[in-house]
């Protein structure tokens, strides 16, 4: 169901902000999650976001337009996660309704659509344990702050890449923070299905 | 590569993407997704106590129960992993399964044992967090350790043999069984191995399946299956002589149910388990089940001596003789009678003696054994072929040819005791044919 709801969110927030080729990555987004290869819909994120970030252009992030920004990337999370999850929610026919309705008012009125993708983020990680929200709210809002401190240098006329560098370092700066914890990760073999199929 | 490192990956060419493209969001989309690994980081941490319940006596080939309690201490939902380190040559279906947070469950997978008995550990436990980037092993406690028997399964030699096929056996079971009688005792389902002569056409024909006749047998005495499981019996890579030889004794046991059977297990220095032939029945053939738990001892030749270079060391007669009267006294023995010797001094009074042993390691001691028995008893000699049981992928030219002579002085060998008692060489695939068709002996 998170899945669903997500790749509506997608749907609509794309069209909101008048993407073309993101949208038609979408139906592979949806076959490779459905096949359960998770590998497969890792690389399809991957180009799926280049995309977004090719035709999606917000010249400052001090005249941005918060709609359709947020339009684009809280569904983008939500596909992100919903498509890594090993494991399906069960399938609530009220709350999917309620969720889809939002979602379709929310392409003529582009506020709701924005509330309703934040209600679907906050019910995606509503499981999340204090220490996890805090940190990541904890993240956001220093990047935030950071942003806010920096303007007067970065708010000039042709300063976009010094802000994208000054959110970069900031943000991986800020990652690293807690990057330090060592966990032993899962190797990632997209192809390993085709061993046995040849 | 690592899951993760794709999505870093992404991380960095977004940022390079903003960079390039004089365009603020992608580097907000990195962002974003940075912010969302260290989410998933911090909150992997994973707890997990566990604890498996295994039955300490299990039969071989039989899938048994395993009764893994787990319980997700952690705040998160979890996917586990159970990871069985088992013996060589059991199976196990271990599951996955998703554990909520502060979750307890019993977790029931089956394990499939093989014979012999062993020390087995508590299984390793993967924890996986959902969205399948991170993992943490907990490997089983020190002290998990749980002794196991596994003993031969009757069910399954049961079954097996009564819907058995054609088998090479044939000759041998006929001669087991004795001799029959003109008498009629009763009418019975067709079996494999049956001659196709004592088919009763009329009651085929009303009653739609294979009827043949039974007669009475003139064997109607106690019967003793002597099995020899001595070093050479033991000795295998995959399978060893005494896999099939324990078998062999159960299939035996088994369709000799009707008589009183007992049996006697030796090895090279001593008689090791005995079962008085004083009962009959299925009771019975499950006691004699109960001695043969012997496991294989794993070895880089499959249970035959190494081929001796012409050049090697060799003994003479004298010295020869003169070390195998001490050596049983070197390894802890007090007299120099071989098990072989112990175990026959020790029959009853008896109608049928069935030997199942390796002729090759103490032949002259066997056929002196046999020659003062074969008056009193009626005896039958089975031998497993260690050439038929050697390790196909591990033969080269050199093995080969060392191989067809001992085939043929083998041959000899047999000869020489077929004039003494029936004797019979078998492979892995007689009367055992249909049973490891079905996978019992994998």
């Amino acid at each position: 169901m998170l899945f669903l709801i997500a790749l509506i969110a997608a749907l609509v927030g794309g069209l909101i902000a008048g993407l073309k080729i993101p949208l038609f990555l979408l139906p592979m987004l949806s076959i490779s999650k459905i096949k359960n290869k998770n590998d497969i819909f890792l690389i399809l994120f991957v180009i799926y976001a280049l995309t977004i970030g090719y035709e999606f252009e917000v010249a400052s992030i001090y005249g941005l337009d918060p709609i359709k920004t947020f339009s684009i990337l809280i569904p983008s999370l939500l596909l992100l996660d919903a498509g890594l999850r090993s494991r399906e929610e069960e399938f609530n026919r009220m709350q999917f309704a309620a969720f889809v309705v939002f979602f379709i008012i929310g392409w003529f009125l582009r506020p709701i659509f924005v509330i309703a993708a934040f209600g679907a983020f906050i019910l995606y990680f509503s499981n999340s344990t204090r220490r996890g929200a805090f940190i990541t709210i904890f993240s956001i809002f220093l990047l935030i702050v950071g942003v806010i401190i920096g303007e007067s240098t970065l708010n000039m006329e042709g300063g976009t890449a010094t802000q994208v560098v000054f959110i970069s370092a900031l943000s991986t700066l800020i990652a690293l923070v807690f990057f330090w914890k060592r966990v032993e990760r899962i190797e990632f073999v997209p192809l390993e299905w085709l061993r046995y199929k040849l | 590569m690592k899951r993760e490192d794709v999505l870093l990956l992404l991380v960095i060419l977004l940022f390079v993407q903003g960079y390039l493209f004089n365009s603020a969001f992608p580097a907000i989309l990195a962002a974003a997704i940075l912010f969302y690994l260290v989410h998933l980081r911090v909150e992997f941490v994973p707890r997990i106590e566990f604890n498996r319940e295994i039955n300490p006596t299990l039969k071989d080939g039989k899938r048994a129960k395993a009764k893994l309690k787990v319980r997700n201490q952690g705040h998160k939902e979890f996917k586990i992993h159970i990871f069985e380190n088992l013996p060589k040559g059991f199976e196990t279906d271990a599951p996955l399964l998703f554990l909520n947070a502060a979750e307890e469950r019993d977790v029931e997978y089956s394990i499939k044992p093989v014979r012999g008995f062993f020390r087995i550990k508590d299984p390793m436990v993967r924890v996986v967090d959902l969205q399948d980037l991170y993992y943490n092993d907990f490997m089983p406690e020190l002290g998990s350790e749980k002794e196991i028997e596994v003993y031969p399964n009757l069910d399954k030699i049961r079954e097996e043999s009564e819907i058995g096929e054609a088998l090479n056996f044939k000759e041998a079971y006929r001669t087991l069984f004795g001799l029959q009688t003109p008498e009629l005792d009763s009418l019975r389902e067709f079996q494999s191995g049956d001659e196709m002569r004592h088919i009763d056409w009329k009651a085929t024909m009303r009653l739609r399946k294979r009827i043949v006749k039974d007669f009475i047998k003139e064997n109607e005495g106690g019967v003793y299956i002597i099995l020899d499981a001595g070093k050479e019996m033991r000795k295998g890579i995959k399978r060893s002589k005494i896999d099939f030889a324990t078998t062999l004794a159960l299939q035996l046991a088994y369709a000799l149910r009707k008589y009183p059977l007992g049996m006697i297990v030796y090895d090279d220095f001593e008689v090791k388990r005995t079962e008085a032939a004083k009962g009959k029945g299925v009771e019975q053939v499950e006691r004699i089940a109960a001695l043969l738990n012997i496991g294989t001892t794993y070895s880089s030749l499959l249970g035959i001596k190494l081929p001796m270079s012409d050049t090697g060391f060799k003994l003479k007669e004298e010295s020869r003789s003169f070390i195998s009267k001490i050596l049983p006294a070197i390894k802890g023995k007090r007299s120099s009678a071989t098990g072989l010797v112990e175990a026959v001094s020790i029959l009853p009074s008896t109608d049928f003696l069935i030997f199942i042993s390796d002729i090759t390691s103490n032949t002259g001691e066997l056929i002196k054994i046999l020659l003062e028995l074969r008056g009193r008893y009626r005896i039958l000699l089975l031998a497993p072929n260690p050439i038929l049981f050697y390790d196909e992928e591990s033969l080269d030219r050199e093995t080969l040819i060392w191989l067809y002579r001992r085939y043929k002085e083998r041959a000899n060998v047999i000869r020489k005791l077929n004039g003494i008692v029936p004797t019979y060489d078998l492979g892995p695939s007689d009367l055992l044919e249909t049973i490891r068709r079905r996978g019992a002996l994998e």
